[in-house]
């Protein structure tokens, strides 16, 4: 499964994740993922950075596994 | 306001959260807060118009990232803490109607594959310990949101349900040099009557132990602790049960059968914890048709379940029921 993950922040902060997959017909519903997200400007390159920082600075080193 | 008390008595914190009594509850038909934003419409908690999978921080949550200080000084015996954590939504679909049950297999195994990753990424935070996914399903839970949705609670410590089956899991293990509930599996198997449908990489049964009548476990044949351990045919594969089980619960009566649905896998907390085995419980709260079962005094106060039927006739029922779409 090819599963392509979106971190972005919302106006009041709050962290929102959208997942998008490629179905059995190629890059179906990741072309969806682009018209949607060129519908609305939410998920700005800004606010991605934004999102990474706060997903990264709050990771540590230690093995989940 | 939002803080952790600690229960002296029965060794365990408390999540103290006033501020989500005012929640959203049961908002009207044309306003779901859960739905995509439609274009023009009122904003929800989702800003795009479509997505597929989608999670975000509740809006009320019981832990934060950044936590406010408790609002009243704690003492050695009545301890107090920061509530610190992650509690997130997990929205199934776009569709405003509908349950997990109505999702095809390959929207169960991209949830689950949502799943995996929400227990990596949270779980490598380093305020927590466990990573608890579950999901409300029903106004008999309490749930107050009809959208199709479920629950991740990013806990900073190990839930005492939890610590109990690792307690037992280690003992068992150090006693035997076996895995509990590997050997649990194996007599299910052996003995069949409680199992509700099996395939090639799990069993769904009524535990021997089942404390609600249509309690249902569903646990891998393999030995595995947690969801990124199984592999993408193992993923597929609980997505098939699941399906099956979810489609028995709801053809059972008729009527979308209301239910927790809670995932145990091992903590977060860099522990090996080898000899635990991830498993999935399902409590739907129907001892009837039109009976509810109700947790009263023995259960909530003494922590001692009376389960009215026998799970051997309840497993039977279920195997019985279809799951027909």
């Amino acid at each position: 499964v090819r599963m392509i993950k979106e971190v972005a922040v919302k106006e009041d902060g709050r962290l929102i994740t959208y997942y998008w997959f490629e179905n059995k017909l190629g890059l179906q519903n990741v072309e969806g993922r682009q018209y949607a997200s060129s519908c609305v400007g939410t998920l700005s390159q800004e606010q991605s950075v934004i999102a990474d920082k706060l997903v990264n600075k709050t990771h540590k080193s230690k093995s989940t596994l | 306001l939002s803080e952790l008390r600690w229960h002296p008595l029965l060794e365990q914190w408390v999540i103290t959260a006033t501020h989500r009594q005012e929640r959203t509850f049961f908002p009207p038909d044309d306003y779901c807060p859960l739905c995509p934003t439609k274009e023009g419409g009122i904003p929800t908690e989702v800003p795009l118009p479509y997505y597929e999978l989608v999670t975000f921080e509740n809006k009320f949550p019981s832990l934060r990232r950044c936590p406010p200080e408790p609002a009243v000084e704690g003492t050695d015996l009545f301890k107090v803490r920061p509530a610190i954590g992650v509690c997130e939504v997990v929205l199934y679909s776009p569709e405003h109607t509908g349950t997990l049950t109505d999702k095809s297999e390959l929207e169960i195994e991209r949830l689950i594959h949502v799943w995996t990753d929400k227990y990596l990424e949270l779980g490598a935070l380093d305020f927590v310990d466990y990573v608890f996914i579950f999901e409300n399903k029903g106004k008999e839970i309490g749930v107050t949101l009809t959208h199709p949705h479920g629950q991740i609670y990013a806990y900073p410590f190990i839930p005492p349900v939890i610590a109990t089956e690792l307690r037992a899991s280690r003992r068992y293990k150090r006693k035997t040099g076996n895995c509990l509930i590997c050997d649990i599996i194996a007599e299910e198997l052996k003995d069949g009557r409680r199992v509700v449908v099996q395939n090639s990489d799990f069993v769904a049964v009524v535990p021997f132990y089942a404390r609600y009548p249509y309690e249902v476990h569903i646990m891998p044949l393999e030995h595995r602790r947690c969801l990124p351990e199984f592999s993408d045919e193992e993923k597929r594969s609980l997505a098939k049960i699941l399906k099956i089980v979810l489609l028995k619960y709801d053809n059972l009566w008729g009527f979308s059968l209301p239910y927790m649905m809670v995932m145990h896998q091992k903590p977060t907390d860099g522990k090996a914890r080898g000899y635990y085995h991830f498993h999935i419980e399902f409590y739907p709260p129907y001892r009837t048709k039109d009976k509810l079962k109700y947790l009263a005094g023995s259960e909530s106060g003494a922590g001692v379940f009376i389960n009215d039927t026998l799970a051997e006739e309840k497993a039977k029922e279920l195997r019985e029921t279809e799951p027909r779409v």
